[in-house]
This record gives C-alpha cells, sequence and structure tokens, in this order.
C-alpha cells in the first residue's frame, strides 16, 4: 500500500487492487471517491475539487492536458 | 458445520444505529421522515442552521439541511467553524446551490435532492442508499478458508463472499500462512509461505464477487488491450531516456526479465510497480497507463 498526503488529502493505493488502475482518495480517514487513473475520471459519485485535482496532479494520478 | 459457514455466522455483531439529522421547520416533513426512517435511523430534527453551530451539534454522521429553513444566509458557516464538518455526510433540499459561490467551502460529497419533491420516504431511502455505500468499504469479517482454498469474506453491508485465492492475480502458488485485516477496516492482508504478500481492498472483493458492482470484473481482451498499451509507452519513455531494459530494471529495483515481460504486455505490473517506473523515468504515473 502506498499513501501520499496532499493537504486535506491522502492518495491510498493498494498492491493487488482491481482494474483499472486506480486510487483511493480519503479525508479525516475516511473514504471520499477513487480515481480512475487510466481513464481519468472519478469511479464514485463525488465533487472534484480544485483541492482533489490538486492533490492528484501533485501525485502523478492527474495530467492536466490531454491530448 | 462448515468452516465456512462458522466465519460468516460466528461474527455478527449488533452495531449501532447511524444517526441522522434534519434540519428543516417542516413539521411534516419532519414527521415523515423519522416514521420512514423507521428503526434503521437514530434520527433528532433541528429548525435551524444557528442550531449546527455547536460543537456537540454535529455528532450525526448525515444531514439533511431544508433550504428554507429561515437563517439558510448562515450556510455554509458550520464547515467554516469546524473543518470536521466536511468530513461528514450532507443532503441539500434544493435544486441548486442557494449560493454558488460557496461551494469550495462544501463537502465534495454534498449531494441534493429536489425540495420539490422531497417526502419523508425520499430523504430516508437517500439517506440509506448512502449508509449502504459507506458500509460497502468496510470488511468487517475474514478468514482463509484451507478446505476451499479462499477468503470468506464479510463487509459491512452484512453481505458475505466467497473469494477463491486462485482469482487473486498478485498470489503464487504456495500455501497461505495469514489473511488479517490491514491497519484499518478497508483492506486485508494476505502472507504466503513464499514470502509473498498482498493487500485485499474492499473494492477488490466486489471486482471478484458481486455482480452489481460496477467495476465487476472486466473481460479478458480489455485487460490484455490495457496491458499492451502499458508495455508500448514504458518501452517509448524509456528509449526517450536513453536506457537499456537492464538499466531502468536496476533504476527501478525490479529484476530485468520482469521489465521485459511489462514492456511485451505479458504482465499487468500492480501500480506500485509502475510507481516505481515512473520515478525512475521521471514521468507522472498517469503517463503510462491513461487510455488515449
Amino acid at each position: 500500500m502506498t499513501r501520499k498526503k496532499h493537504g486535506n488529502y491522502e492518495l491510498v493505493t493498494y498492491k493487488g487492487d482491481h482494474p483499472p488502475y486506480h486510487v483511493h482518495i480519503r479525508r479525516d480517514g475516511r473514504e471520499v471517491g477513487r480515481w480512475d487513473i487510466e481513464n481519468q475520471k472519478p469511479m464514485d459519485r463525488f465533487r472534484v475539487t480544485k483541492e482533489i485535482l490538486d492533490a492528484l496532479r501533485a501525485s502523478g494520478y492527474y495530467l492536466e492536458e490531454t491530448e | 458445520m462448515s468452516p465456512l459457514a462458522t466465519i460468516v455466522r460466528g461474527e455478527d455483531t449488533a452495531a449501532e444505529k447511524p444517526r441522522a439529522c434534519l434540519v428543516s421547520q417542516d413539521e411534516r416533513l419532519a414527521r415523515d421522515f423519522v416514521a420512514a426512517s423507521g428503526n434503521t435511523l437514530l434520527v433528532e430534527v433541528k429548525h435551524t442552521i444557528a442550531d449546527l453551530l455547536s460543537e456537540a451539534a454535529l455528532r450525526s454522521r448525515f444531514y439533511v439541511v431544508d433550504t428554507l429553513v429561515r437563517d439558510m444566509d448562515l450556510w455554509p458557516t458550520p464547515f467554516q467553524r469546524f473543518p470536521e464538518a466536511l468530513s461528514l455526510r450532507w443532503f441539500l433540499l434544493a435544486s441548486r446551490l442557494p449560493d454558488p459561490s460557496c461551494e469550495s467551502l462544501l463537502p465534495v460529497q454534498l449531494r441534493f435532492l429536489d425540495r420539490t419533491q422531497a417526502t419523508g420516504a425520499r430523504i430516508a431511502a437517500a439517506v440509506k442508499r448512502e449508509i449502504e455505500i459507506e458500509e460497502e468499504h468496510h470488511i468487517m469479517a475474514i478468514r482463509y478458508v484451507e478446505e476451499a482454498r479462499g477468503f470468506a469474506v464479510r463487509l459491512g453491508t452484512a453481505r458475505s463472499y466467497f473469494l477463491p485465492l486462485s482469482e487473486l492475480p498478485e498470489a503464487d502458488r504456495t500455501s497461505v500462512v495469514s489473511a488479517e485485516m490491514g491497519e484499518d477496516d478497508s483492506y486485508f492482508v494476505v502472507k504466503q509461505v513464499s514470502g509473498n504478500w498482498f493487500e485485499v481492498p474492499w473494492d477488490d472483493v466486489l471486482y471478484h464477487c458481486e455482480p452489481a458492482y460496477p467495476y465487476y470484473k472486466q473481460t479478458a481482451d480489455s485487460h490484455e488491450q490495457g496491458d499492451l498499451q502499458v508495455g508500448v509507452r514504458l518501452r517509448e519513455h524509456r528509449k526517450r531516456r536513453g536506457l537499456t531494459v537492464t538499466e531502468l530494471a536496476r533504476l527501478a529495483e525490479m529484476k530485468r526479465p520482469n521489465l521485459s515481460r511489462i514492456e511485451h504486455g505479458k504482465h499487468r505490473p500492480s501500480l506500485e510497480t509502475l510507481e516505481r517506473l515512473s520515478e525512475a523515468l521521471g514521468v507522472p504515473v498517469a503517463e503510462l497507463v491513461r487510455n488515449r
């Protein structure tokens, strides 16, 4: 498991998680949603705020410019 | 009784009822909500936003706020005063934010329920659905069943599943030494005789066992396609950096044949491995895996 803390959010990945490649987004110890890295979109119903995008970008899970 | 039955039935505990709070001056709505919640929710009713401005008031897990309360202008003060309010679940009885400029202050999981259609039953159903989603994220019990070579898993929804070891790509052929809860209840850790170990998070259980899960096992074809793309992209970035397979394998602390298998799309690497490779190549991991 890797945990990356950025601002109020913690991004967690598990060894052996299922496809697509994704990251679990947590705040205050609770999961707020998951981010699909392959398709660059949320996997659950939550508002992807600027703070969340900043955390994802800083951790290499979000690419701002898509071709 | 079989070992599996013991596991599934052996650790049931009476869970505390979730607390939900309705903030509304509509007495009828409040009465209907309490009635519709039945014995599954512990409901309290408050009449104003001001009632939420004390720490003791924020003791529920779920809040339903009627935007017709007389002091709605105090919204979103509770979030400014108590940052922990952001990790609670909130519903607004409205069709849109009363003041869109306050959006950045609000929880990312804020839900809207149409005020004109809101009934006690609809609100209770929405809250119960959120509880179910939340409970799905917790593994309540796990045990390895040697005879069946698989795991008996119970999630917070009280649903139990049997997950065969052979379904887990991270597992090797050796026996399982232990299967224990992780640091929190969102995953469990499997250790094998060979020294191999891996984590199984709550959603991986659903992926293998729950057909209603939106990401339930995808087709093998789409996996192979994706693995091939990752390999091609990895090779592109390696060559761009002027590295040989041996050099990149050394930088990423992995064995050369394993890297070669990944580049040829013959092995789907874990995200952890990809992160090491992306770090060695100096590119974001998303650059290696995203679909174009």
